[in-house]
C-alpha cells in the first residue's frame, strides 16, 4: 500500500538519497534500519510528505507530493524523534492534539484519549503536565497522540499507517517490548508500521520486511532472516558480527562482536552462525 | 461503603483528567460578564459624575430625560467611542500576541516586543507626516481607511521578515527572533525618526501624544475606522485555534495532523500584522497587552486555542479598559498616555516570566 519509486532528495547541495525503491505491505510491520547518516529519517520525511524529494511516493493509491495535508492526516500517523512543547499542555490535552483532522470514529474524544494513554501504559498520568514527564513518558505520550489519530488499523475499508521515527529510542527495555507489541498488533490488525530503529535483535524479532540502509541507498531488503547476515551487517555497519539462535528453532539474534579482531575473532564465520 | 463510595467519585474525574475545557467555558462566561460591567463602569465614569445607574437605565430605556443633554454628549460622543475604542484595541492586541505566540510557540513572541508594532508605528507615522503631501492621493483613495491601512502594511513587512529571519527547517529560533526584533524595532525608529525629523509643529504634537499610546482621542470616525479590521479578525480568530495547536508541536507535526501549514502560516502572518497595525493606527504604542493577558490566560485556562483566544478577546478589553481608568484618574483632571501604564505594569511582567523560564529554555 505503500510504493516509493526512484526517491531523491537533495539537502542544499549535497543529494542525502540516491535513488531508493521500496514497498511497506498493508498488515506488515516495516523496519528501516542502517548506521547513522545512512538517510533513514531522510527517508522516512520523503514518505510521509514532509520534505520535498524528486520520484513517486503513493500510499493507498493517493500520491503524496499533491495529497491535501487533511487527507493524508487521514491516512497515516507519524511519529517524529523529537516533540518539544512551549505551553502547559496536559498530557491529555496534548494527546487532544492527535484528533485534530476530526476523522473519527464511533468513540467519544475523552475515551479515545484515554484508550491511547492506556495503550502506551500511560493511563492515569492525563492531568500531569506534559513539559514535567521524562523523556521516555514524552515519547510515550507522543506515541499516544499518534495512535489517537490513527486510532482503526482499517477504517472505511482503507487501511492505515504509523510511521515511527526511532519510538523506542529512551525508553526502558520493558516499555520497549510494549511499543513493540503496539506495532505488531497494529500491522497484525490490518495496518502498515514503518518504523526506523536501531536495535537489530527488536527488529529481528518484531519485523515482517526490514530495510537496510547504507549511505543514502538500500542495501538490501526482504525478511528479516535475508537481510540480517554476518556480511550485510559488517557491509554496512563496519563490525563484525554475529547471527545466531539460542535455542535452535526460537528467534535469532545479533551479535556484535566487541574487539574480535584483536582476540583473532575477524571472521563472522567463525562466530555461531544460523 | 464509604471507600466504594470514594472509589466511584473518583473514577469519573480521573477519566477527565487534564481535560480543562468545562473550567476554561466558565472563565469565559465569567469574563464576558465582567466585560460587561467593566464597560458600564467605564462609560460612567468620567470628568463629570454621572451614575452608571442612571446611565445604563436611561440607554436601556431610552428615556432621555433622565440624564442631562450635556450628559448625553459626554457619553455618547466622547465616553462611548473611549469605551468600545478601548474594548476593540485590548482585545485585538491580546487576540494578536496570543496568535504570534503560537505561530513562534513561544510565549515571548509580542508584536510590541519583536518589531511588528514599530513597523506598524513606522506605516503609521509615514503617512500622519506625508499624507498630506507626498502620499496625499494614496491617503486620499483609502479615506479614513489610509492610516490603519498604512499599518497594517507596516506590520506585515516586519511580522513577515521577522518570521523568515528566526525560522529554519521549520523551528523557530527564539535568540534570533529576539535579537532579529531588536534589529527591525531600530530599523522602524530610525526611519520613524527621519519622519519626524521632517513634521510640522502640529504632526508633532500629534505624533507625541500617539507614540505614547493614547485613547483619549478616540472619535466616531476612528471607531469605525477600525472595527471594520479588528471585528472580522476577532470573529475568524477562533477558527485558527486548530492549527494554532497543531503548530505548537512543531511545523512538520503539524502537518501530519492536518494542517496545511504554508497557507495557514500566511494567514496567521496577515491576521496578526492586521490586528496589530489596526490597534497601533488608532492607539500608537500601547505595549505588553498582548503579552500579559495570554501568559496569565494560560496559566489559569492552559494554552489550548479554542478558548485561549476568546479568553484573550475578553480579558484583553477588560485590562485596556482599566488601564484607561487608571490613566484617567491618577493624575487626574489630567490624563496619562495609557501607553505609560501598560509599560509600568507589563514590562516586570515580562521579566518575571523570563526568570520564571530562564531555567526551562535556551533563553
Amino acid at each position: 500500500m505503500l510504493t516509493a519509486k526512484n526517491i531523491h532528495v537533495r539537502l542544499g547541495k549535497t543529494e542525502i538519497l540516491h535513488g531508493i525503491d521500496m514497498a511497506a505491505s498493508q498488515d506488515h510491520f516495516t523496519v528501516i534500519i542502517g548506521p547513522n547518516g545512512s538517510g533513514k529519517t531522510t527517508l522516512l520525511r520523503a514518505l510521509t510528505g514532509e520534505i520535498g524529494f524528486d520520484g513517486d511516493v503513493h500510499l493507498n493509491g493517493v500520491n503524496i507530493a499533491s495529497a491535501r495535508p487533511a487527507e493524508l492526516a487521514s491516512l497515516r500517523g507519524v511519529l517524529p524523534q523529537a516533540a518539544s512543547l512551549s505551553f502547559p499542555f496536559t498530557v491529555h490535552e496534548v494527546v487532544r492534539l492527535g484528533l485534530t483532522t476530526g476523522v473519527q470514529t464511533g468513540t467519544d474524544v475523552p475515551e479515545r484519549i484515554g484508550q491511547a494513554l492506556d495503550a502506551v501504559d500511560m493511563g492515569g498520568f492525563g492531568g500531569r503536565l506534559y513539559q514535567e514527564l521524562s523523556g521516555g513518558e514524552q515519547q510515550r505520550v507522543q506515541l499516544a497522540r499518534v495512535l489517537a489519530q490513527v486510532w482503526e488499523p482499517v477504517f472505511e475499508g482503507m487501511p492505515r499507517c504509523l510511521f515511527l521515527d526511532e519510538p523506542i529510542s529512551s525508553l526502558d527495555i520493558k516499555h520497549q517490548l510494549q511499543i513493540m507489541q503496539i506495532a505488531r498488533r497494529y500491522a497484525d490488525a490490518g495496518g502498515g508500521v514503518v518504523a526506523i530503529l536501531h536495535d537489530l535483535n527488536l527488529t529481528a524479532h518484531y519485523a515482517d520486511h526490514v530495510v537496510l540502509m547504507k549511505q543514502g541507498e538500500v542495501h538490501g531488503c526482504g525478511a528479516p532472516r535475508e537481510v540480517l547476515t554476518p556480511d550485510n551487517l559488517e557491509t554496512v555497519y563496519g563490525c563484525p558480527m554475529a547471527v545466531g539462535q539460542v535455542p535452535p528453532g526460537m528467534d535469532f539474534f545479533v551479535l556484535p562482536l566487541i574487539d574480535a579482531a584483536r582476540r583473532g575473532l575477524a571472521s563472522p564465520k567463525l562466530a555461531v552462525s544460523n | 461503603m464509604s471507600i466504594s463510595l470514594d472509589a466511584a467519585a473518583v473514577r469519573p474525574a480521573d477519566a477527565q483528567a487534564g481535560d480543562r475545557t468545562v473550567f476554561a467555558r466558565r472563565v469565559i462566561v465569567f469574563l464576558a460578564i465582567f466585560l460587561l460591567i467593566t464597560a458600564v463602569l467605564s462609560l460612567a465614569s468620567g470628568a463629570t459624575d454621572t451614575s452608571a445607574v442612571s446611565v445604563v437605565w436611561a440607554l436601556v430605556s431610552g428615556q432621555d430625560d433622565l440624564i442631562s443633554a450635556v450628559e448625553r454628549v459626554v457619553i455618547l460622543d466622547i465616553r462611548m467611542p473611549r469605551t468600545l475604542l478601548g474594548m476593540m484595541i485590548g482585545a485585538s492586541l491580546a487576540v494578536s500576541g496570543a496568535t504570534m505566540q503560537g505561530l513562534f510557540r513561544n510565549p515571548l513572541a509580542d508584536p510590541g516586543i519583536v518589531g511588528v508594532s514599530a513597523g506598524a508605528g513606522l506605516g503609521a507615522v509615514t503617512f500622519i507626516v506625508l499624507g498630506g503631501s507626498v502620499l496625499a492621493p494614496v491617503a486620499a483613495l483609502f479615506g479614513i481607511y489610509h492610516v490603519p491601512f498604512a499599518a497594517f502594511l507596516g506590520g506585515l513587512a516586519f511580522t513577515f521578515a521577522l518570521y523568515r529571519i528566526s525560522t529554519s527547517n521549520g523551528r523557530t529560533s527564539v535568540a534570533t527572533m529576539l535579537l532579529a526584533g531588536i534589529a527591525l524595532g531600530a530599523m522602524a525608529g530610525a526611519f520613524t525618526g527621519l519622519l519626524i525629523f521632517w513634521a510640522d509643529d502640529n504632526q508633532l504634537r500629534d505624533l507625541t501624544f500617539w507614540g505614547l499610546g493614547s485613547v483619549a482621542g478616540a472619535t466616531w470616525p476612528k471607531v469605525l475606522a477600525v472595527a471594520p479590521i479588528i471585528l472580522p479578525i476577532l470573529f475568524f480568530a477562533p477558527f485558527m485555534a486548530r492549527g494554532l495547536n497543531a503548530m505548537t508541536l512543531g511545523e512538520a507535526t503539524a502537518q501530519h495532523l492536518g494542517i496545511h501549514v504554508q497557507v495557514f502560516k500566511r494567514v496567521a502572518i496577515v491576521m496578526v500584522a492586521a490586528a496589530t497595525g489596526a490597534a497601533v493606527a488608532v492607539s500608537g504604542g500601547i505595549g505588553f497587552v498582548g503579552i500579559v493577558v495570554p501568559h496569565l490566560l494560560r496559566l489559569s485556562i492552559g494554552p489550548d486555542h479554542r478558548y485561549l483566544l476568546p479568553a484573550c478577546a475578553l480579558l484583553g478589553a477588560i485590562m485596556l479598559l482599566f488601564a484607561d481608568a487608571i490613566a484617567r484618574q491618577i493624575v487626574a483632571p489630567a490624563e496619562l498616555p495609557i501607553g505609560i501604564v501598560t509599560a509600568t505594569v507589563g514590562a516586570p511582567f515580562f521579566l518575571w516570566i523570563l526568570l520564571r523560564r530562564r531555567g526551562l529554555m535556551d533563553i
